[in-house]
């Protein structure tokens, strides 16, 4: 089954009893997102990536043979954040590292980079972190990204025994979205900007597109599917891609009322509380997609043991 | 859907308590969310795939491409 932990930041954000959101009730209808959590000066996708990890690798004696650390708020690009995190956990010398930075997709890209290289037998296990600190970039007072995006980081471990089995795997990529979301320089300060309404209609459009390609790829139907968990972006995003693809409320699985967006962290923090909650059986097919800054969009059909 | 309609359904997504002209307003980001979702729920499948319907900040262009698209029944 799924080995897994998280971590939120430590700044939990009661988001009905922020002075800066007037109307939050219509805004709740929008978001779905009750609380967020915002990381301290001193928290960084760094340290919330290794507290989630070291939580993790406490309950585990297997030498880990390869890492992917996803983030796309990396605390350094030379070097790599994921030699950093490397260096934190105290890794073996002889350990594959890979830096993911593909935001909401980036942790179907992991997964599926990390099954093959297993099913590869190049490595006997690999550790996936995500870990994102996007509200760094987010004023308190920017009523459109502020109650969404949440900080968090999230620890998952697969080896031989565990490897998840793939059926299907599909990516999608257009640079042409690429100002849409993205982060831009407002007096010399990074700033996140996201154009709501094209950020909607590329999901809307082509979300439920890619989910029919990999149930086609894999030979499946809806019906065959146990669990769907999409990124976790917003209520109005989550409803349309249920509405569009007649998913039962039942199969469709979401959290983010009480954790917010968490960019790279919303899957795999959701299939770990969906394992939690019994919601993942062995060997029943769920299907994972994120989608989103890029335009990026990669999703896979697996099986868990 | 009529002109009439459109109005109530952008004043809605609007909620101002103020009174508004419709046709100067330019709507922000989430009130342009707003009434893309709305316009949505009346017409599933058909609203998201209009092309430019994501740039849209005003009345005066919404109902432009909704005619185009025999969406709107101009009056």
């Amino acid at each position: 089954m799924i080995k897994g932990s998280y971590q939120f930041a430590s700044k939990k954000v009661d988001l009905a009893n922020n002075a800066n959101l007037k109307n939050y009730e219509e805004l709740f209808k929008k978001t779905g997102i009750k609380y967020i959590y915002r990381s301290t000066e001193n928290e960084t996708s760094l340290t919330l990536g290794e507290s989630a990890a070291k939580k993790l690798l406490a309950n585990i004696n297997e030498k880990v043979e390869s890492l992917i650390f996803v983030t796309q708020s990396p605390v350094s690009t030379i070097p790599s954040s994921g030699c950093l995190l490397h260096k934190k956990l105290n890794l073996q010398n002889d350990c594959f590292v890979l830096d993911v930075i593909q935001g909401c997709s980036g942790f179907p890209y992991a997964l599926s980079v990390a099954v093959n290289l297993l099913k590869n037998k190049q490595f006997k296990n690999c550790l996936i972190v995500t870990s994102e600190t996007y509200t760094k970039y987010i004023d308190e007072k920017d009523k459109v990204s502020m109650p969404l995006f949440s900080d968090a980081a999230s620890a998952i471990f697969i080896n031989q025994n565990s490897l998840p089995k793939m059926h299907s795997s599909y990516f999608l990529t257009d640079g042409n979205g690429a100002d849409n979301l993205c982060i831009i320089k407002d007096k010399n300060e990074k700033k996140l900007f996201m154009h709501g309404a094209k950020v909607f209609t590329f999901t809307a459009e082509k979300v439920p597109e890619a989910t029919n390609i990999l149930l086609e790829k894999a030979k499946l139907k809806i019906q065959d599917i146990k669990l769907f968990i999409f990124h976790q972006a917003s209520s109005v995003v989550l409803s349309t891609i249920k509405d569009r693809l007649k998913i039962p409320n039942e199969k469709f699985y979401t959290n983010l009322e009480n954790i917010g967006n968490t960019v790279s962290s919303t899957i795999p923090i959701a299939l770990i509380m969906a394992n939690k909650e019994k919601k993942i059986l062995s060997n029943e097919p769920i299907l994972i997609m994120g989608f989103g800054v890029g335009y990026s969009l990669a999703g896979g059909i697996f099986t868990f043991d | 859907m009529k002109e009439k309609d459109l109005k109530k359904l952008v004043s809605g997504a609007i909620n101002s308590d103020t009174s508004i002209d419709l046709k100067t307003y330019e709507w922000d980001s989430l009130i342009h969310l707003t009434i893309l979702m709305e316009l949505e729920k009346t017409f599933p499948n058909k609203i998201t795939s209009i092309n430019g319907i994501a740039d849209i900040n005003n009345f005066n262009e919404l109902k432009k491409i909704l005619i185009s698209k025999n969406i709107l029944i101009n009056d």
